[in-house]
């Protein structure tokens, strides 16, 4: 089933005159587990390379679902991964993947398994998203200026997941700051409860709403600050993340503006996790990410679909070996199963791609002012961190020029980190502190 | 930057060689000496003699007398209840029913124990803290005359508005309101009545409760109101919710209001009848066997799977069963049994239900209802380690796995890391065929050089479990082959060493060892307290140490020893690491 089955017609947003704003540029990144599996060896890791020109290609096998989308991707062939640090690769991988900084060794409290006894602290970030949707500009998702019809949207950035496990440094890899990990949302009824059914539009509900929640969230915030005055400025830190998100729901409720002309897609099951119902939480998920999109609740979004070491098995696939098992048989060839699962995610992301393209945005489709980038923890199931399989996608206003394949091999991905931020308006040369200073991917322009 | 080195052993992985594990690579192979480490932080041995493995780490006794006569405890951070914590909360606070928390993201761990201390809470559990409380509110209007110690609609001024939030916000908050939150929360009554009606006003109310700081942390500030970075006694009111988090998973009830209202908590005997009352209660039903649920390993154990072929008679009966046997077998030896480590570790009997007779090959006896005790074979059955939870949660889909239960025993019971093995090391086991045994698939490991030096540390601990298989059925052969269930502890202080056989002379020789009640005593620290223990610790440490020893490794003895021990009756807030 495609993504875009169930979901009720968008229509644009339009604003106050009737006229069509300019609409604005939106980030998903997108998360699938584990690396493609090798070749033999490096200097003969041509496993997943496009074959033929940089315009005029052939996609690999794992990519073939996205052959319908060709013409409004880039894939960069050879990027290694910005990521080191303590425990191992899929623990740094995770951590390194959206934001090119080294993994902490354990460090004041937090100490984690990060592979085979290695052990590990968090991240320490930012991540892209993170970086783009705390700047302004005029090309910016968000641009607080004239020209910008809606300056704010009810979320900054929302972090959807499914099955990604417990806060552990292998299983997360959106950072709001050094060692300050972003928990995913990972059930989607409950995120499409928060997005979605418990908007009020009603403006005498509106205003009651407003009045009550605000008086209730002075409230607490006067017990954070009785709370602050009794405590060590060492906690503070816990204080003041919970005062951001005490005042990231009052921003909500005083920027509460019912979504004109777009309409409410539909719930989706409630589940409780299990292998045989992460194809179905995927597609739920996907959904909602386009619906938020297209409701302009959000223009920064992440998507973390399983995690390192991922054991999801794919029986709807014929297989009865976990992913991350599989990767690492040393008595039989697993490449062809290993490739069959790439094959499938590439099927969700270009379901994805498809709902993003459905979505009428005036001159252009959703997919046309998104940005999608879909990385992976590892470059190869034998732990190399080169050459990562990212897929770049839609057009980001023209950002991103699409329909080809390039040769950066043994680039850094921390230029790719930082073409993403330049593509999203934001002037950066440098992300991370793996390689810092790298400049973008020039290719890419 | 790849050596020369690594390239090859990269192409060796890629090209799948035969090898059974590719323990090839880089670090040069050593002494255990240097592949045994240490849980915590503190750095500190857990037994009282020093340790051999690490000559040059001090044990508890010597770290303590090296602190001198002053007070020393380590720092207590702000922690959030876990999920748990929240769900038992409101259930004794309003008495509602179900899994209330589980729409909260899932908690962090210290060591094995959940427990949320370290990373700042984000945007999107605030938000689901107010969903759960907004809704929750809502769900509990109904019974407002219930909840409410006077009739809130009948009043239309103050008085009522005031009763009702001083006596809720008293056990919200595990301490009675100063004057300006109450001024608050009755403004809050009074505009939300004014809104629409009383009932409005007491949802409102409980909503911004259940949302509060005060609420949703544990906050110890200590007797000097004021943070301190010397030791200071915790409040009585901070050491009775310190208490029945500890005890109950949950909030103080109304008797240890009471004496947190009078002070009496503070003295050392009403402490110590306390946890007798606390321990004799059904709440303690379900701390008990968290603690241990948490210490084996065992999670929730949907998430376990296990080939369908091989293991037909696995299903989500059979895991609830065996969770449900090792829960109530825990909490029957720790509460009501003789509470001895020893009888954790080796008792003949168990709590099995439904589809666990049959995988043990015991009858169910007439008559038998959940929560009879039953005995088991004790040449197959003895303690929690032979219980199906902890063989089938540390075992493969398709076969058992040596090095995670070695890694457990290892690290869990005997307190003691295993530290990384090489870069580039990633090989899972060989699959089970006829003609092998675990022991020949895993002898790799020990064969060679770089591998063997850690593995030691494990695997021989893990194969005295092969007589189990992945789901903990007793086998005496596999593949054909014959079960050699020899079994080592190298490296180990005391006399956990040595050579034994078999998972049930295992966990005899684990109850007898000094190392292993150490280890147990600082796992319950860190279960207590919500943090690992640190070097200031020490004195506390071996206080409690003592006590349970002193005791006969009496688990009930190790609790109270623990509660009055200077860490759990102090806080201090401000500096000297985590």
């Amino acid at each position: 089933m495609g993504v875009g089955a169930g979901l009720a017609p968008f229509v644009p947003l339009l604003n106050a005159s009737g006229q069509e704003p300019t609409r604005p540029r939106r980030l998903l990144l997108v998360f699938t587990p584990d690396g493609s599996p090798d070749s033999d060896g490096p200097e003969n890791a041509l496993d997943w390379k496009p074959q033929g020109t940089e315009t005029d290609f052939r996609l690999h096998a794992i990519h073939t679902p996205l052959e319908p989308w060709k013409s409004k991707m880039v894939i960069p062939w050879g990027l290694k991964l910005s990521a080191k640090g303590a425990g191992e690769q899929h623990a740094y991988g995770m951590a390194g993947l959206w934001t090119a900084a080294l993994l902490h060794d354990p460090q004041d409290g937090a100490d984690f398994d990060g592979g085979n006894g290695h052990r590990t602290g968090w991240g320490s970030g930012p991540s892209v998203d993170q970086v783009v949707a705390a700047a302004f500009g005029p090309n910016a998702p968000y641009q607080r200026g004239p020209t910008d019809p809606n300056p704010e949207t009810p979320y900054r950035t929302i972090e959807l997941g499914v099955q990604c496990g417990s806060p552990h440094s292998v299983y997360r890899m959106i950072y709001k700051g050094d060692s300050q990990p972003l928990h995913p949302e990972t059930n989607a009824l409950n995120a499409f409860n928060r997005l979605f059914a418990s908007v009020v539009t009603d403006p005498n509900a509106v205003n009651r709403k407003r009045t009550e929640q605000g008086a209730i969230f002075g409230r607490i915030k006067a017990d954070l600050d009785r709370l602050r005055r009794k405590t060590s400025t060492e906690e503070h830190p816990k204080i003041e993340a919970h005062l951001s998100g005490l005042m990231a729901m009052e921003r909500r409720l005083t920027s509460m503006t019912p979504m004109v002309g777009c309409t409410k897609p539909a719930a989706p099951a409630s589940v409780r996790d299990s292998n045989a119902v992460f194809p179905d939480q995927i597609t739920a998920m996907s959904n909602l990410i386009v619906s938020a999109f297209a409701c302009d609740l959000t223009r920064v979004a992440s998507l973390q679909i399983s995690r390192g070491f991922s054991n999801v098995t794919h029986s709807w696939l014929g297989q009865t070996t976990a992913h991350h098992t599989m990767s690492h048989d040393a008595t039989v060839d697993r490449r062809p199963e290993l490739q069959a699962i790439d094959a499938w995610y590439a099927g969700h992301i270009a379901n994805l791609l498809t709902a993003l393209a459905g979505v009428n945005e005036g001159n252009g489709s959703l997919l046309d002012n998104t940005l999608v980038v879909c990385g992976r923890e590892l470059g190869t199931t034998s732990h190399r961190m080169q050459p990562v399989p990212f897929v770049l996608a839609g057009g980001a206003q023209g950002a991103l020029r699409t329909g080809r394949f390039i040769d950066v091999n043994n680039e850094p991905h921390a230029k790719l980190l930082v073409s993403i931020c330049r593509m999203m308006g934001v002037d950066v040369s440098s992300i991370g502190n793996i390689n810092p200073d790298s400049g973008p991917l020039t290719k890419l322009a | 930057m790849p050596s020369e080195k690594a390239r090859g052993t990269r192409r060796a992985v890629a090209a799948r060689s035969a090898a059974a594990f590719a323990c090839l690579g880089a670090a040069a192979a050593g002494a255990l000496a240097g592949c045994v480490g240490r849980v915590g932080s503190g750095g500190s041995g857990t037994g009282t003699n020093p340790d051999p493995t690490n000559p040059g780490t001090p044990s508890v006794s010597e770290l303590c007398a090296q602190q001198g006569p002053a007070l020393h405890v380590g720092r207590t951070r702000l922690r959030r209840l876990t999920r748990s914590q929240l769900s038992n909360t409101l259930r004794d606070l309003l008495g509602t029913t179900g899994n209330p928390a589980a729409s909260i993201a899932p908690d962090e761990r210290i060591g094995p124990f959940l427990s949320n201390g370290i990373a700042p809470i984000t945007d999107l559990i605030v938000q689901q803290h107010q969903e759960a409380a907004a809704s929750l509110a809502v769900s509990v209007q109904a019974r407002m005359s219930e909840i409410s110690p006077c009739n809130l609609a009948a009043d239309s001024g103050e008085t009522c508005a005031r009763q009702f939030v001083t006596e809720l916000g008293r056990r919200a908050y595990r301490r009675p309101l100063d004057a300006g939150e109450v001024d608050e929360y009755v403004a809050l009554f009074s505009l939300g009545r004014s809104q629409a009606d009383a009932q409005n006003g007491f949802r409102m109310v409980v909503e911004a409760v259940l949302q509060s700081p005060f609420f949703l942390y544990h906050v110890d500030v200590g007797s000097q109101d004021t943070p301190s970075m010397t030791p200071v006694p915790l409040k009585a009111h901070e050491l009775a919710a310190r208490l029945s988090y500890f005890l109950w998973d949950s909030m103080p009830d109304r008797a240890l209001d009471a004496l947190a209202d009078n002070g009496e908590i503070l003295s050392a005997s009403v402490l110590t009848s306390e946890v007798e009352r606390m321990l004799a209660d059904r709440r303690a039903g379900d701390a008990i066997p968290a603690f241990h649920l948490q210490w084996l390993g065992i999670g929730e154990m949907d998430d376990v799977s296990k080939d369908a072929t091989l293991f037909p008679r696995w299903n989500a009966e059979l895991a609830a069963a065996m969770r449900a046997e090792t829960a109530a077998f825990t909490d029957h030896v720790v509460r009501r049994g003789d509470g001895l480590i020893a009888t954790l570790f080796t008792a003949p009997f168990s709590f099995p239900q439904g589809p666990l007779f049959a995988l043990y090959g015991v009858t169910q006896p007439s008559g038998f209802m959940a929560g009879t005790q039953v005995d088991l074979d004790p040449a197959q059955r003895g303690g929690v380690l032979t219980q199906g939870a902890f063989l089938a949660t540390h075992a493969h889909r398709d076969q058992t796995s040596p090095v995670h239960r070695g890694i457990v025993v290892r690290e869990n019971m005997l307190c003691q890391t295993i530290p990384a093995p090489p870069p580039e090391v990633n090989a899972g086991p060989l699959p089970p065929a006829a003609g092998t045994s675990a022991r020949d698939r895993f002898a790799a490991h020990e064969a060679d050089p770089t591998c063997g030096t850690c593995h030691k540390a494990m695997d021989p601990i893990g194969l005295a479990f092969e007589n189990y298989d992945a789901v903990g059925a007793y086998r005496t052969e596999e593949g054909g082959v014959t079960i050699d269930a020899t079994g080592e502890i190298v490296g180990a202080r005391d006399e956990a060493a040595g050579r034994f056989v078999g998972a049930i002379e295992l966990g005899q020789k684990l109850a007898a060892s000094q190392q292993v009640w150490g280890c147990m005593a600082d796992q319950w620290f860190r279960f207590a307290l919500g943090r690992m223990e640190a070097n200031d610790d020490a004195c506390a440490r071996k206080a409690i140490h003592e006590g349970f020893s002193a005791s006969g490794g009496n688990i009930r003895q190790l609790i109270t020893a623990l509660v009055l021990s200077d860490s759990f009756r102090h806080v201090r807030s401000v500096g000297g690491g985590p």
